[in-house]
């Protein structure tokens, strides 16, 4: 009927079908109000302005991938000297959703001209409450149809959530999914044919959506790129909660000089560096770092050189997991290796940061719960009973194998927000579950020197939008990656990144600058 | 080599020993090689650095660099040097032994020299690397890369100071260090002192350069085929008399005609029209040409058929364009240089309006041929004036048997952009056919040409132009790895966004059909 006509609108109109755009505003979904439906010239990419009140965040560093947020660390974000994208041609169509009363989700899909048949989604960053233009810029460019949505609010905290239970349905999983619905529609309206293979492609926030998808709605993507995955989000910020105030209880003494922090990094390179067989400013397993700061303890007076007791005791509490008193790990520490660039061996808070909304709101409902009764075991607990259905929980993810999805998981050991070690226990959480040997639908890729989503010492570009549709669509699993490291315009370095539990081994000749120097292999 | 310096040289091993085992390695040797007698060389700074941000020296050499234009932005090494392209963090280096000194192998000779030692972790070889234009300064920046990576390096400002080819005038011996002299003699010190420094020699030597480095590589290679174990060679300014002729031939032409000039808008609107006709051609519509030669693009197709604006051309800026993508020829059609390729036009300099010939390609016919300040442009004429050039200063270009460089198990890494404005891509192609032709047509155990599709002069561009060829030359030269197809990056601000594999030519990149076309596994090396 409605499609049919706009197929033919569609493919009559040759080159790129503008009055198949325009007719999609008289397309009829459930739930779903549209807002824009317009025809956009090819040209460089700026990105359409965020609501007037969106919540005080810029279209510029909106979509997470300045924040390593939405689509996996591809693109926009970084140089400031970046040229704009040029963009063909497209049909950018916004909607609002509504899937309850008390939902407002926005959402956008863009089809360009030359479609490559496929839909790309792009993921959020923190809490969400922007839609993700640059990623979606990204996708646009290499011929996706791509979507993003803003989860239902807008702005960068939780307060969202006081007294809008279905908000937090909306942010946790709702949004994400009836963006999925609603996009592959519009794309089969516009195109006359639905994507042949749809696609997710987030970080951060975006990972932890990429697992509650896989999870929730397993027929949703055919395959997902996961990147350190904020999952379960309730658990990153009750253990971050926790962190904070060991360190207040530290005492403002505890903090380390800039100096020290070199000096820290420098002792935990000098141990931990050459274990892979190379020098370089890149621990190839932190795991294996058995790193101890009480050897920089200050024995005649306190230095730049040294730690104090205080400082010792700081440092232990960045390493270490968050743990309930059964023992049980709410979630891994911070890495050796990203010493630098960890910002609680600089700062000691004053209170705890963003992480407390997912306390106090989306848990207690109250903006004027005190932080300082804070009790990990038991507001985990709480905070689980009463928000958990936006985490994914299980270890099974055999529907979506069985949909034949193909599940690619990424984190940077030297990830300074999102400590990658709950990566790990979540992938071999599903080997537990589903049998050791998954490889043929799931890997995990961690990067060495990497910060969160992209940045840092070590190699963090490599293409994997590229990898995952090699492997779910050529049937060409991915073995190891070739991933670059960028400085100034330049590439200075190339390195394998191995399907873990493998790391890359240096070979002991050839530059250690280049990947082909290097092979991966099973941890020694 | 005399009794006197043989002796000197031990002595200093036996110092540079000595200081091994006895204390911090480097110290006590660095400042100890002021001693060494080496002939003609005169040391100016010999001094321990300190491990840190690297800062080009300072001093006379330093100062000369910087009022040249710095060499390395454009095209150095090659390797992606800071100070290229802006923003890059500075580079931090380890410790080393800098040895600053003024070589005088002729009367007239004053070559500015720089060795860096590295003080630790050697990686035991030595690296040389290139200038760019007319040099005239030291190549620090790419020296400093080197250093990072553990190589001993050096760099020379081939016996002048700036990069105005006017240094020639009355100066027959500097014009000789320049073609060839000045690296030579680089080498040969350089190796002498890192046998002092080290007390070994260095296993391995490497030749970096593009530009005039990728001429100075071939040169090397070709007279002084011990000198180098393995040779990068980027778009080689080779055949500088003819690559300047044709230089002249379209500049000279343009002057007369300056209908002929272009505005970027006009450029734009001929780059457009060529990818429209042409860049489906290799079967993904990229931006990119895989072979601009298959492209017959007439750039009558644009001719303004109303008012002139800058979606069309007027029939002087087609007879330019013409001008711009042919190759030059004397009278009776003999073949002098060829022209820039389709698919490069947003680079073109040839057709902007300018007053006269730049003395970079001025200065091959009035300095190094003519001798004559007074030499006028306006009576340039090809036949005659290449013939002299060749005549005169055909010791700067490098003949095509390389057998000795072979025999001495070299090896030889070519690579061009197609799309080099500069120095036309076609020109190195030639030599590697020359090559062939002179020794076998299998050549390609020992030399290879990587012709990077979209890639300007050295690097930029909208190619991958990001390769690490360092690391490509040492897999060859010591593991015995020939480089088959190289994986190379284009990178926007600071993050990549396209890798592609880069093929021995003749071979190209052919898309598999399926995947993506900015991945470098959607595309396998074939013959065309």
């Amino acid at each position: 009927m409605k499609t049919t006509v706009l197929l033919l609108l569609a493919f009559a109109g040759g080159a790129y079908a503008q009055s198949a755009c325009d007719q999609l505003k008289s397309l009829s979904l459930p739930d779903t109000t549209f807002t824009t439906v317009t025809s956009v010239a090819a040209g460089p990419y700026r990105a359409p302005a965020q609501n007037a009140d969106g919540g005080g965040v810029a279209p510029g560093r909106a979509g997470a991938a300045g924040r390593g947020g939405a689509a996996g660390g591809r693109g926009a974000g970084r140089g400031p000297q970046a040229p704009p994208l040029i963009l063909p041609a497209y049909c950018r169509v916004a909607a609002t959703l509504k899937p309850s009363s008390d939902s407002d989700i926005r959402m956008e899909v863009w089809m360009p001209e030359n479609w490559n048949g496929k839909i790309e989604v792009v993921g959020n960053g923190g809490w969400a409450g922007v839609i993700s233009y640059g990623a979606m810029a990204q996708a646009l460019k290499e011929g996706y149809a791509s979507a993003s949505t803003d989860t239902g609010h807008e702005g960068g905290n939780g307060m969202f959530a006081l007294g809008h239970p279905e908000k937090i349905v909306d942010f946790g999983y709702r949004a994400v999914h009836e963006t999925v619905v609603k996009s592959k529609a519009i794309t089969a309206a516009f195109y006359g044919k639905g994507p042949k293979y749809s696609y997710w492609n987030g970080c951060s926030t975006g990972g932890r959506q990429a697992l509650v998808e896989v999870t929730r709605y397993p027929d949703d993507f055919d395959g997902v790129v996961a990147g350190a995955p904020a999952n379960p989000h309730l658990h990153l910020h009750a253990s971050s909660v926790a962190r904070a105030i060991e360190e207040i209880h530290l005492g403002q003494e505890a903090a380390l000089t800039p100096a020290k922090v070199e000096t820290l990094h420098k002792a935990v390179m000098e141990q931990c560096d050459a274990r892979d067989g190379v020098k370089d400013g890149l621990i190839g397993d932190p795991h294996k770092c058995k790193f101890d700061p009480s050897v920089l303890l200050c024995k005649n007076g306190d230095s730049d050189n040294c730690l104090t007791a205080a400082q010792v005791r700081l440092v232990k509490v960045v390493y270490a997991d968050v743990k309930t008193k059964k023992g049980e790990t709410i979630w891994t520490g911070f890495e050796p290796g990203g010493e630098l660039q960890y910002a609680s061996l600089r700062n000691i808070p004053t209170q705890p940061g963003g992480g407390i909304d997912s306390i106090r709101i989306l848990g207690y409902q109250n903006a004027d719960w005190d932080w300082k009764t804070f009790d990990l075991d038991r507001d985990v607990a709480m905070a689980d009973e009463k928000a958990g259905f936006i985490d994914a929980h299980t270890y099974d993810l055999s529907p979506f194998k069985a949909h034949g999805g193909k599940l690619l998981l990424y984190h940077g050991w030297a990830d300074q927000a999102i400590p990658p070690g709950n990566t790990i226990n979540f992938y071999n959480g599903v080997l537990a579950k589903m049998g050791s040997k998954q490889d043929d639908w799931m890997k995990l890729y961690m990067v060495p020197g990497m910060m969160h989503c992209q940045g840092g010492e070590g190699p963090d570009q490599f293409n994997k939008m590229a990898v995952i549709e090699r492997w779910r669509e050529s049937g060409t699993a991915p073995k190891e990656i070739v991933a670059s490291h960028v400085s100034g315009g330049q590439v200075d370095r190339t390195r394998p990144l191995c399907a873990y539990p493998q790391v890359a081994v240096y070979k002991g000749t050839g530059s250690t600058n280049d990947a082909s120097s290097f092979s991966c292999k099973l941890p020694s | 080599m005399n009794h006197s310096m043989i002796r000197s040289i031990f002595a200093l091993s036996a110092l540079a020993f000595s200081g091994l085992v006895s204390t911090a390695f480097g110290q006590t040797a660095c400042e100890n090689l002021k001693s060494l007698t080496l002939p003609n060389v005169t040391f100016t700074t010999v001094e321990s650095v300190a491990a840190g941000p690297f800062r080009p020296p300072t001093g006379p050499a330093a100062v000369q660099a910087a009022a040249a234009g710095a060499p390395v932005g454009r095209g150095g090494a090659g390797r992606g040097a800071p100070g290229g392209r802006g923003g890059a963090p500075t580079l931090m280096l380890p410790a080393y032994c800098r040895v600053a000194m003024v070589l005088a192998p002729s009367s007239d000779s004053h070559i500015e020299m720089e060795l860096w030692l590295p003080a630790s972790d050697w990686n035991g070889k030595f690296q040389a690397v290139g200038n760019g234009g007319w040099a005239g300064s030291i190549t620090f920046p790419a020296m400093a890369q080197a250093l990072k990576e553990g190589y001993a390096t050096a760099s020379n400002d081939t016996g002048h100071t700036g990069g105005d080819p006017a240094f020639g005038l009355g100066h027959q011996e500097k014009l000789v260090d320049f073609a060839y002299r000045a690296n030579h003699e680089m080498t040969v010190q350089s190796k002498a002192i890192i046998n002092a420094f080290y007390g070994k020699t260095s296993k391995l030597n490497y030749w970096n350069g593009c530009s005039t480095g990728g001429r100075q590589g071939l040169m090397e290679a070709q007279k002084f085929p011990t000198d180098f174990d393995a040779v990068i060679a980027g778009a080689p300014a080779n055949w500088q008399t003819h690559l300047h002729a044709w230089d002249m031939n379209v500049a000279t032409t343009a002057l007369k005609n300056e209908g002929m000039f272009m505005t970027r808008g006009k450029l734009a609107t001929l780059n457009k029209a060529v990818l429209a006709q042409c860049d489906a051609l290799d079967g993904v519509k990229d931006g990119l040409l895989n072979d601009p030669r298959k492209c017959r693009f007439d750039p009558g197709v644009l001719l303004c058929k109303g008012a002139d604006s800058d979606a069309c051309l007027t029939a002087e800026q087609v007879a330019g364009a013409k001008l711009v993508y042919a190759a030059a020829k004397k009278k009776d059609g003999t073949f002098i240089f060829p022209g820039k390729e389709p698919g490069s036009e947003l680079v073109w300099t040839q057709l902007n309006p300018v007053k006269a010939p730049i003395s970079l390609i001025l200065g091959t016919f009035q300095i190094a041929t003519y001798q004559d300040a007074n030499w006028d442009w306006h009576n340039y004429d090809l036949d005659r004036d290449v013939a002299a050039a060749d005549e005169k200063f055909g010791y700067v270009n490098v003949p095509y048997d390389l057998s000795a460089f072979k025999a001495h198990g070299g090896k030889l890494l070519l690579y061009h952009g197609w799309n080099d404005t500069a120095i036309s891509p076609e020109n190195t192609i030639n030599y590697y056919e020359n090559v062939l032709k002179k020794m076998g047509a299998k050549q390609d155990n020992w030399m290879k040409l990587y012709m990077v599709p979209g890639m300007n002069h050295c690097q930029g561009g909208v190619g991958t132009d990001q390769f690490n060829k360092m690391a490509v030359m040492e897999r060859w030269r010591e593991g015995g790895t020939a480089p088959e197809q190289i994986v190379a990056a284009h990178v926007s601000g600071n993050n990549i966004d396209m890798t592609r594999p880069l093929c021995p030519y003749p071979q190209v990149a052919t898309y598999k059909g399926v995947g993506s076309t900015n991945d470098a596994a959607s595309f396998t090396c074939k013959m065309p």
